[in-house]
């Protein structure tokens, strides 16, 4: 599996942002508390459509010669 | 009965032992030979006999199991069997009841086919347990085929539509002829170790048993059951069937299909997180109204301090900062992000129960519970109360002078 960045995946903010939405819907946190999270999750809803609009729909080729590791090319 | 004993059979009952016996003895098989005799009488039955240079053997295959058929069966034709013998009691023959007929150079593959579906059965290979959950946001998908197939094409196309926020890797590899078995493991295996991708589709378009014949080879399958990212195999059709596909995490039914069941088109992502802020929204009103209703219904009981002006003042300003939040301007949250945690540490300085977790202590009269804020506001030897971070307590006042 993907272990070429550290950054959190799309599928972990989705999953804290779920559980930030039914932590606030269950409403035992206190107002602070409460408020972090709802902070907490509209940062995760803003970086998570970021993602969405900047990526840019990069189409590569892996190529692998005998010799050297396989390197990335544009698809011809 | 035992036949070897004196006893007289009737034609019925040798015949019915012999039934037994051949039923016993031969499980279902496969055949090779040429066909000849070939009839197929109005009941739709096919009737026929196989034969080779020395023996032959009566057949049916009945309309049930015919009209399966893929090809016209003719006489000379070599074919390739798969069924069950049986006693034909009334004629006193014995004969192959047919459920399968493959044209004899075809024929090898299914038995190919078959043999390596069962070594893979028994491996566990196909068990449901085995297969690796599909990502639902893949940032990357890597693609095994030929960069020259239509159905690349078709991928790509479906894939920019749908969710042009993935990239996509291709690892070209033959898909059909000699060596193509190898050029895809070895197609899967690349990826696999790249660590770039989130799924790996590996497939081909449409085509005949032998141009699919790659993905039923055994080295494939272990390529796909080694991978340590999740595999999808789209070969060929709805209708074809390969080892490929069954030992992969995910089947699909086309190539096409493939690219539609890794992405969720981006306009439904949006909405759905759409709708998770909105419900943030609506939890953190209900929040915040609710303890304005507290505030309210506190109004008249009696306190330290005046509560319920540092309440209110708390609640003005979290209910201030929340619809500024709610305006979620993204430019709004990075610059004030920074700020909430200092904001939120002055608020509770102006609690007073912050304040007592700094260390101060707080006098009270007792039992009138009023601040004490001179010390001539009690008299030498009275009690009070000082209360701390940890609790209450009771105190005295010396008889000493004021200093």
């Amino acid at each position: 599996m993907v272990k070429h960045s550290k950054e959190i995946s799309f599928e972990e903010s989705f999953k804290r942002l779920d559980e930030i939405v039914s932590a606030l819907e269950q409403g035992s946190a206190s107002l602070e508390d409460s408020l972090h999270l709802f902070e907490e999750g509209l940062k995760l809803a803003e970086s998570l459509k970021g993602k969405l609009k900047d990526a840019e729909h990069r189409i590569q080729e892996l190529v692998s010669s005998a010799d050297e590791t396989p390197k990335l090319d544009e698809l011809t | 009965m035992d036949p070897s004993t004196d006893t007289t059979l009737t034609v019925s009952g040798l015949t019915a032992l012999i039934k037994e016996t051949l039923n016993g003895a031969f499980p279902p098989l496969w055949v090779s030979g040429e066909l000849s005799n070939v009839s197929r009488p109005n009941s739709g039955h096919l009737y026929f006999t196989l034969k080779d240079a020395s023996a032959e053997l009566r057949c049916a295959m009945f309309k049930g199991m015919n009209q399966f058929l893929r090809f016209n069966p003719e006489n000379g034709m070599q074919v390739l069997l798969n069924g069950k013998l049986t006693v034909y009691e009334q004629r006193g023959t014995y004969q192959l009841i047919a459920k399968r007929m493959e044209p004899a150079g075809l024929g090898t593959l299914y038995l190919a086919f078959e043999a390596l579906k069962k070594s893979l059965g028994e491996k566990g290979w196909f068990e449901q347990d085995l297969k690796k959950p599909i990502p639902d946001y893949p940032k990357t998908i890597g693609i095994v085929t030929s960069k020259t197939g239509a159905s690349l094409q078709d991928m790509l196309k479906i894939l920019a539509r749908r969710a042009p926020q993935v990239n996509i890797i291709v690892k070209h590899s033959r898909v059909q002829g000699s060596g193509s078995a190898e050029s895809i493991s070895d197609g899967i295996r690349t990826l696999d170790a790249s660590q770039l991708v989130d799924v790996i589709i590996v497939g081909r378009g449409g085509g005949s048993l032998e141009d699919l014949w790659a993905f039923n080879e055994a080295s494939v399958a272990t390529a796909i059951v080694e991978c340590a990212t999740p595999v999808i195999s789209a070969v060929g059709h709805e209708t074809d069937v390969t080892i490929c596909d069954m030992v992969a995490d995910l089947r699909a039914p086309t190539p096409s299909a493939a690219a539609e069941l890794t992405t969720r088109p981006t306009d439904e992502i949006i909405q759905d997180i759409e709708v998770r802020c909105t419900q943030l929204t609506r939890s953190m009103e209900d929040h915040i109204r609710n303890c304005w209703q507290e505030l309210d219904m506190a109004e008249n009981r009696q306190s330290l301090v005046n509560p319920k002006n540092q309440l209110q003042r708390k609640l003005q300003w979290v209910d201030a900062y929340f619809h500024q939040l709610s305006q979620l301007s993204q430019t709004w949250i990075k610059l004030h992000a920074s700020n909430l945690d200092g904001r939120m540490h002055e608020l509770n300085a102006l609690n007073p129960e912050g304040i007592l977790e700094r260390g101060y202590a707080i006098a009270t009269k007792v039992p009138a519970n009023s601040i004490l804020k001179h010390p001539d506001e009690i008299k030498p030897d009275e009690l009070f109360e000082i209360r701390l971070a940890g609790g209450r307590m009771s105190a005295r006042k010396t008889a000493k002078k004021n200093q």
